[in-house]
């Protein structure tokens, strides 16, 4: 996978400034985010 | 043999394996982490932690389906002396007076054994369980150290605060004098102090002597499959896993995959259900025979009423097919299998197995990490709708904004709605969208 892992990572300047990721759920995430057992 | 060990924050992973060194440690347990062990008759599960409120938890007919396996289940301390009183009398292993306490009906709330723990693979602990409380202030009051109104009133305190704010601290607090003198008896009682972690060590140094009682035999139950439904039978397809390249790669995912990127997925999606609507029979009058038992209840060609044709075709799909075309898309298109996944794997076996899909898979799953490792935010789960639905426009070239197709094409994949399209392809856009141009990977 060392392969899958190099393409990746050349394109991560495309996958940041695609803007894909919706910040939002990100907060959810950070709220909801502590587990317990 | 085996000895898988869940584990999170009820005991020092170095202790664990200090107790029984051939355990293999797991996180804390979730649904579908056991069926993806893959165990076989003789391999002991140890289940001490689990997730219950973030992550769906552990099911049931999940442990059942190993006992039936003639796995030993043992369960203690935390979600797993929740599981063992409840599936004792069905031949799951519980150990421990935490165990004995849900058994006995002493306890019966999740959250006494509910504490806040920081992140893997330390999962120090925040808080402190309520049944820790509870029986380190009973060891005091027999021990004269507090009296029984001062015992109650210390476990009432806790069970006053939520768990994620229940700390000595705030306990202290509210009632200073009692606690300062229970946290001294404990200071030198380390068994006393943490009973969760007292039991979870005594099953695991058990084990290590050959001692665990009992033969875990799950009884007659297990001597036929009518305890089954169709949630295990879909959950044993989705979590049977095979490595490719050291990732685990599901059946359920690999089908997902499928669904979306195999190209004639909505040719063998049709097959299925009308193959299913007919039943036995030659493959060749397939459409035939399906129309014909749509006719037995009811629904016909001719029969199709506008809201019909409105709500499961294209404009121009009302529009321009034949009726009998029409009706046989609306049926593969709002057919529900109560066991899809399941279905489709014993129908159409190649799809699931196909080591493209599956290489696919794996490499997803690693794609997936290593974006979630660059920064904060970028987990799969917070890709956009609206990216994952323009996504799938692509990819079923349905063209931009033309909604009712592209819910179509997501109903001739089996999809029941373009949501839950969405939601599978999100683990599979990453690959998909930076990985296969260059390398002519589908």
């Amino acid at each position: 996978m060392d392969e899958v892992i190099e393409q990746i990572n050349a394109a991560r300047h495309e996958v940041a400034a695609a803007g894909l990721f919706d910040p939002w759920s990100e907060v959810v995430v950070i709220l909801g985010g502590r587990d317990f057992n | 043999m085996p000895v898988h060990v869940f584990l999170g924050p009820t005991l020092a992973s170095s202790v664990a394996v200090q107790a029984l060194p051939e355990a293999v440690l797991h996180p804390p347990v979730a649904h579908g982490d056991l069926l993806r062990l893959g165990c076989a008759a003789g391999d002991v599960v140890v289940l001490v932690d689990g997730y219950y409120h973030h992550s769906a938890s552990v099911r049931h007919k999940e442990i059942l389906a190993l006992l039936q396996a003639g796995v030993r289940v043992v369960g203690c301390a935390s979600m797993g002396a929740i599981r063992a009183a409840e599936l004792h009398r069905y031949g799951m292993t519980g150990r421990g007076a935490v165990f004995e306490m849900y058994r006995d009906g002493v306890l019966d709330a999740d959250d006494e054994v509910a504490v806040m723990h920081g992140e893997a693979p330390e999962y120090r602990k925040l808080t402190v369980s309520l049944v820790a409380v509870r029986y380190a202030a009973e060891a005091a009051r027999r021990a004269g150290v507090l009296s029984d109104a001062a015992a109650r009133a210390v476990v009432d305190l806790a069970r006053s605060h939520h768990y994620t704010e229940r700390t000595w601290e705030a306990l202290h607090s509210g009632a200073g004098d009692d606690v300062a003198r229970l946290r001294a008896f404990l200071a030198d009682d380390e068994r006393t102090a943490d009973v969760k972690a007292a039991d979870a060590l005594d099953v695991l140094t058990e084990i290590a002597r050959g001692e665990l009682p009992g033969t875990g035999a799950p009884g007659e139950w297990a001597d036929n499959d009518d305890w089954r439904n169709r949630f295990i039978t879909e959950w044993q397809t989705e979590f049977s896993v095979e490595p490719v390249e050291g990732t685990e790669v599901s059946l359920g995912a690999t089908i997902r995959y499928q669904q979306i990127h195999l190209g004639d997925f909505p040719s063998r999606w049709r097959r299925y259900v009308l193959g299913h609507l007919a039943g036995p029979g030659p493959e060749d009058d397939l459409p035939g025979r399906a129309l014909r038992v749509a006719a037995q209840h009811g629904l016909t060609p001719e029969s199709l009423t506008a809201e019909q044709t409105g709500h499961w075709l294209t404009p121009a799909e009302a529009a321009g097919l034949p009726r009998a075309e029409a009706l046989l898309r609306i049926l593969a298109r709002s057919y529900q299998p109560q066991c899809p996944l399941s279905d489709l794997a014993r129908a159409e076996p190649g799809v699931g197995t196909d080591p493209a899909a599956r290489r696919a898979v794996a490499e997803a799953e690693v794609v997936n990490t290593e974006v979630a490792s660059w920064a904060s935010g970028q987990d799969v789960g917070q890709l956009k709708p609206a990216v994952l639905r323009e996504h799938l426009a692509s990819v079923w070239r349905t063209g931009p904004g033309d909604e009712p197709a592209l819910l179509a094409a997501a109903r001739d994949r089996g999809f029941a709605s373009l949501a839950d399209a969405v939601e599978a392809a999100r683990p599979f856009f990453l690959r998909s969208r930076f990985l296969t141009a260059e390398s002519g990977r589908r």
